[in-house]
């Protein structure tokens, strides 16, 4: 018995240092108050606390971003509309920020392009930062409760909006203008060789 | 289904299905696929898809690379000791270990650091899975019995799928003290409440044959029969005969837990009585409601649930303080499970049996209709009762969605109860009644997919219309110089709109952009008490001079305009009921903000014997304001400043809501009016066309009528609205700019403002003599050149009877003589200087007046063609601030407010405490509390965080 716990406290620990500062990372992202991604990612562990190593093995990641979204999300609905108004600003910021002059001045690219990340439509910037973390389309559909179809769609529309922006343009080369044409009309594409 | 839709939504799919490839997150079939179709392609194209693909796996590398580099917030200090509490293990930690992550943690943030954004909800976006409903007989009990079942054996199984982990969060975080308000129809109880995420009611009816989505992007089904190319799901055999909406998220048979399933709602986050509105999203088809919260009193979300499944989640809620509107995405906090974009998935490679023709979308049965956020899909009990959950805050808000989603239910029931009775023995389908019913609920299902298209429509609106709240640059007037520059000319501006836009976004705990202050719109949203015109001209002018209280060394010139009081002609009380479309596309400046501008300036003039009513239909539906006696004046601007367009156009009984409130304040004798104002979104409640038009003539007949105000250009159709107008004894007005709907409003449908004077044009002559240099505060966008103030061809604005108009300027007073300069085109003889070529400066005697200016007005009569002028002059009797009359004192204190919100360079050394102190001590007599509001407003922006450079 003794052994079992100490089992679960080693594991639970382990998962502790391993996922922390990432689910606060995440957390933060969504709800834009470190303290408040604190208390999420906290609750988050306390909960694993609960749960059996063995019941959750190699979906330990799945599941804590799971249960730190979600409250994530109860925070963020009792904290209410100020928090989705900001989101309008977030969008309006975006659209300034595609002017590299108006934008984040004199930052080095990849930040602006983190700062370009964290001005989409909340809903891509998660799936976004998701797959940053290294989850699978998939993975992403479970924590975030989206289809997998959704998921593919949030995170192409992200990249699709980012390819746009004059810094990936300097990031990855080629300006990427409306973006690709369908494949089923490649004849019609728009993107140069 | 249109077919630009179609091929938009199959580009999509195709774009993102590309960008799943360059991500390797394809499965292997597709990735196949995909390859194949690559490998097939053109030699030069296949190089720029190709290319193409690698850009998106570099950037995608790129974002995953910042995105890591993050740090992120450091991770909080107790949480490790919290951890090893919970385990029950005294706490002997590896505090290395933990010292070890905090300095990691630090060099990488020290490195680099990402802009936190807050998030919120995005969109919503149309999922609606429509559900068919077969003919069986099957225990509802029992049926619900074996879903609860299921749902616990998932809730027993955290390592299965996501949805029960949510449903344990949900549980775990359901706030006990709340008290949900009994449910009507369902006869499930709480505790079963809390744990079912599908069940109930509605899984009686044996959902899905197949499960759809259809989504902003996605597509359609009806009857059973797939329309759509890109994403029709698969699930189960064919539906059968006449459907009904099933549950929302409700997965196929294939798979009876999918992860768009709903969760009942949170007990205890349903919204409170007597908090504000909260806005509701509203739903495909009555079904999942979105919600909607109101920040300041605590949790008020509830996530509607619907049957019919999804809906455009899309809250349009006001529920800001004080019902201030919010912007337009209406109320809902992050509510992820409203973004579901309906996106199908892409089934190709794991149903290769399926016609090939057909993209897949929706897991199998899962309709990923994903309402009120992600712990909480969707929230399912019937959706009558979900609909009375709201007593208070969303009653009214439902009402419409009630009635559609309440008439479904009964219907389904009914057929239900027949198709019980008749299992088998095929009388059912003989039964005329069902047919009836049938027939009753294939129109539902036909409003579901108008409402599908809205969604569509408004989630493309969306798209394109980010922010949505814009504001032209204003460059604030700089000091003239008297000498060179004596001419100040502008036209009257009677607006008062940037306040309540101002007094919104401080509400918010937010600064207002600059360029959305606009400091004479906001002196004039107050009262003066000027006196009124004694000589028999249209109006009075008055002027003040004092210490200008943000620079001790200038002066202030305060310019006040009274319109005539004019004895309104004898009309009957006016009893109106303002029918509002609030979708997605009123928002655009020049429909709902321009008509809230309008009815401002209609509430200003209407007296106590009128009555106002708001109803809006669209993503938040329901009587905003019940009829309210005119006199009541700031509960119905406050009404009408909380109204804000977003979300799709649902709306159902919308036109039945309003005739009901103008019938229940019925004036005899009076004008009794519905006021219906849409950019061509006609989906008021009654689909069918000739149904809609024998209401409205039916009220016509009894004396209410309807009037049609159409905005916009988009999707407006003309005819029909104005045919409609027709019907209903009312006019029909195209209003596109804030004239017309002042006149249409204000002179045509309450027939009370009364104009008493057009081009109204003020021109200040300031006399070097006395005044080094001026600044117009405000009036930016009303400034005329000098030589059109005698050009009756340039419009200017207008004053209403009992109007009232301030404008304020800055002046150095001169000290000595003015030096020289260029007269320019100031073309009007000048009173204080000889005219050019002659030494410009050189002063006439009137300059030694000691006037200060002089002060020229023109205006033309309501029907005249040619201006009158009125001239008048000023001095200055050297008045401190402190001597300065109570409504000057108040002026200043707006104007220096504003000064202050836009980071003028003018502003000097004033304080936002200088600035309560001037209002304080210019508050004089203050009817409405409008003065001690403006108060209370500088010290809540005096409470927000420095602003942001």
């Amino acid at each position: 018995m003794q052994a079992k716990l100490d089992d679960r406290r080693g594991w639970v620990l382990s998962v502790l240092d391993e996922y922390e500062a990432r689910l606060t990372r995440f957390a933060a992202r969504l709800l834009g108050d470190e303290e408040a991604a604190r208390d999420v990612v906290q609750h988050a562990f306390l909960r694993l606390c609960d749960q059996s190593p063995g019941e959750l093995h190699d979906r330990v990641a799945q599941w804590l971003f799971t249960v730190c979204r979600n409250r994530a999300v109860d925070v963020l609905r009792t904290r209410g509309r100020t928090t989705s108004l900001d989101h309008v600003d977030a969008r309006a910021s975006l659209a300034t920020d595609q002017d590299p002059a108006v934008a984040v001045e004199r930052e080095e690219l990849s930040r602006r392009l983190s700062a370009l990340v964290a001005g989409l439509p909340a809903n891509q910037r998660e799936a976004v930062d998701l797959w940053a973390e290294g989850f699978t389309h998939g993975q992403i559909a479970e924590i975030t409760g989206h289809s997998e179809g959704n998921v593919r769609v949030l995170v192409h529309r992200a990249l699709k909006k980012l390819r746009q922006s004059p810094i990936a343009r300097q990031l990855v080369g080629e300006p990427a203008e409306s973006g690709e044409e369908p494949l089923d009309h490649p004849g019609t594409s728009r993107i140069r060789p | 289904m249109n077919a630009d839709h179609r091929d938009s939504n199959t580009s999509e799919l195709n774009e993102a299905r590309l960008t799943a490839y360059a991500l390797s997150q394809l499965h292997e079939t597709e990735q196949a696929a995909v390859e194949a179709q690559l490998a097939g392609l053109d030699e030069a194209t296949g190089r720029r898809v190709r290319r193409t693909v690698e850009e998106i796996r570099a950037l995608a590398g790129h974002v995953r690379e910042g995105s890591r580099q993050d740090p992120g917030p450091e991770p909080s200090p107790g949480l490790r000791a919290a951890v090893e509490r919970r385990l029950g293990q005294s706490a002997d930690s590896p505090a290395a270990a933990r010292a070890n992550a905090a300095t990691a943690w630090r060099r990488q943030r020290a490195q680099r650091r990402w802009i936190a954004l807050a998030v919120a909800v995005c969109i919503l976006i149309a999922a609606a899975p429509l559900y068919l409903l077969v003919d069986v007989s099957i225990d509802p009990r029992t049926e619900r019995e074996v879903a609860l079942a299921e749902r616990q054996r998932a809730l027993e199984e955290p390592a299965g799928l996501t949805s029960a982990v949510t449903s344990r969060e949900l549980k775990d975080s359901a706030e006990p003290g709340r008290k949900r308000p009994p449910l009507e129809t369902t006869k499930v109880t709480g505790e079963e409440l809390a744990q079912a995420v599908v069940v109930e009611d509605e899984v009686v009816e044996v959902p899905l044959p197949e499960a759809v989505i259809v989504g902003a992007e996605t597509h359609q089904v009806r009857n059973g029969q797939q329309i759509a190319e890109g994403g029709v799901a698969a699930g189960g055999q064919p539906g059968t005969g006449a459907g009904a909406y099933g549950m929302g998220g409700m997965g196929g048979p294939a798979s009876p837990a999918p992860a768009g399933m709903g969760m009942p709602g949170m007990p205890g986050l349903v919204g409170q009585p007597g908090e504000a509105p909260s806005g509701a999203g509203m739903p495909g088809m009555g079904p999942g409601m979105g919600s909607g919260s109101s920040p300041e009193q605590g949790p008020s979300y509830g996530g509607y649930p619907g049957t019919g499944g999804a809906g455009y989640g899309m809250p349009g809620g006001e529920g800001m303080m004080g019902g201030m509107a919010g912007g337009m995405y209406g109320g809902a906090p992050y509510s992820p499970g409203n973004q579901s974009m309906g996106y199908g998935y892409d089934e190709m490679s794991r149903h290769p049996e399926l016609p090939k023709a057909r993209e897949v979308a929706g897991q199998p049965g899962g309709a990923n209709v994903a309402f009120g956020g992600g712990s909480a899909k969707l929230v399912t009990d019937g959706m009558g009762s979900g609909m009375d959950r709201r007593p208070m805050s969303g009653g009214a808000e439902h009402a419409q969605v009630r009635v559609l989603a309440e008439a479904l239910r009964a219907k389904r029931e009914r057929l239900s109860d027949y198709a019980t009775m008749a299992t088998g023995s095929g009388a059912a389908e003989k039964d005329p009644a069902v047919t009836r019913l049938r027939v009753e609920v294939e129109r539902l299902e036909e409003d579901l997919d108008v409402l599908v298209k809205r969604g569509r429509r408004l989630a493309a609106a969306l798209r394109f219309a980010p922010g949505s709240e814009q504001y032209a640059p204003i460059v604030e007037n700089e000091f003239l110089p008297a000498a060179s520059r004596p001419l100040s000319t502008f036209s009257i501006d009677v607006d008062t709109a940037s306040y309540a836009n101002v007094r919104r976004f401080l509400n918010e705990g937010r600064w207002p952009p600059p360029d959305a202050v606009r400091i004479e719109e906001m002196v004039n949203y107050f009262r003066y008490d000027y006196g009124p015109p004694e000589d028999g001209s249209p109006f009075s002018v008055h002027t003040e001079v004092a210490q200008c209280p943000w620079q001790g060394e200038h002066r202030l010139l305060r310019i006040g305009l009274k319109g005539q009081e004019i004895e309104r002609e004898a009309r009957g009380p006016s009893n109106l009921v303002f029918l509002l479309d609030v979708s997605g596309s009123m928002a655009d400046q020049n429909k709902l903000p321009l008509l809230k501008q309008a009815m401002r300036l209609l509430v200003e003039q209407l007296t106590e014997d009128d009555r106002v009513a708001i109803v809006t239909y669209a993503s938040s539906a329901g009587l905003r304001l019940e009829s309210t006696c005119a006199s009541d004046r700031r509960k119905i601007l406050d009404a009408i400043d909380a109204l804000s367009a977003g979300g799709s156009t649902h709306g159902s009984a919308g036109i039945q809501l309003a005739y009901e409130q103008a019938g229940q304040h019925f004036v005899e004798g009076g004008t009794n009016r519905v006021i219906l104002a849409t950019d061509g979104d006609l989906n008021v409640g009654i689909t069918d066309h000739d149904e809609l038009v024998k209401l409205i003539r039916k009220k016509a007949r009894s004396g209410v009528f309807l009037t049609v105000l159409g905005f916009g250009t988009g999707n407006l159709k003309d005819s029909k609205l104005e045919k409609l107008a027709d019907h209903g004894n009312g006019l029909y007005a195209y209003l596109d700019n804030l004239r017309e709907a002042r006149k249409v409003l204000i002179e045509q449908i309450a027939g009370s403002l009364v104009t008493i004077a057009k081009d109204v044009k003020i021109q200040i002559e300031f006399n070097p003599g006395e005044v080094e240099s001026y600044r117009l505060i405000g009036y930016e966008n009303r400034l005329l050149a000098a030589r059109d103030f005698d050009d009756d061809k340039k419009d200017a604005g207008e004053i209403g009877a009992g109007h009232t108009v301030t404008a304020l300027y800055e002046l150095v007073p001169a000290e000595g003589r003015p030096g020289g300069g260029d007269a320019g085109d100031d073309g009007p003889m000048l009173k204080y200087q000889r005219p050019a070529p002659r030494p410009v400066g050189e002063l006439t005697e009137a300059a030694a007046s000691g006037e200060l200016l002089t002060l020229r007005l023109r205006y033309k009569e309501p029907d005249g063609k040619r201006s009158k002028l009125l001239e008048f002059v000023a001095g200055d009797s050297d008045q401190r601030f402190g001597q300065a009359s109570p409504d000057f004192q108040f002026a200043a204190a707006v104007a220096s407010f504003g000064m202050v919100l836009r980071g003028s360079q003018y502003a000097g050394d004033v304080t936002l405490a200088a600035v309560e102190e001037f209002a304080v001590s210019g508050m004089g007599n203050d009817p409405g509390g409008y003065r001690a509001e403006f108060v209370d407003l500088v010290r809540r922006a005096g409470q927000l965080p420095e602003r942001g450079r």
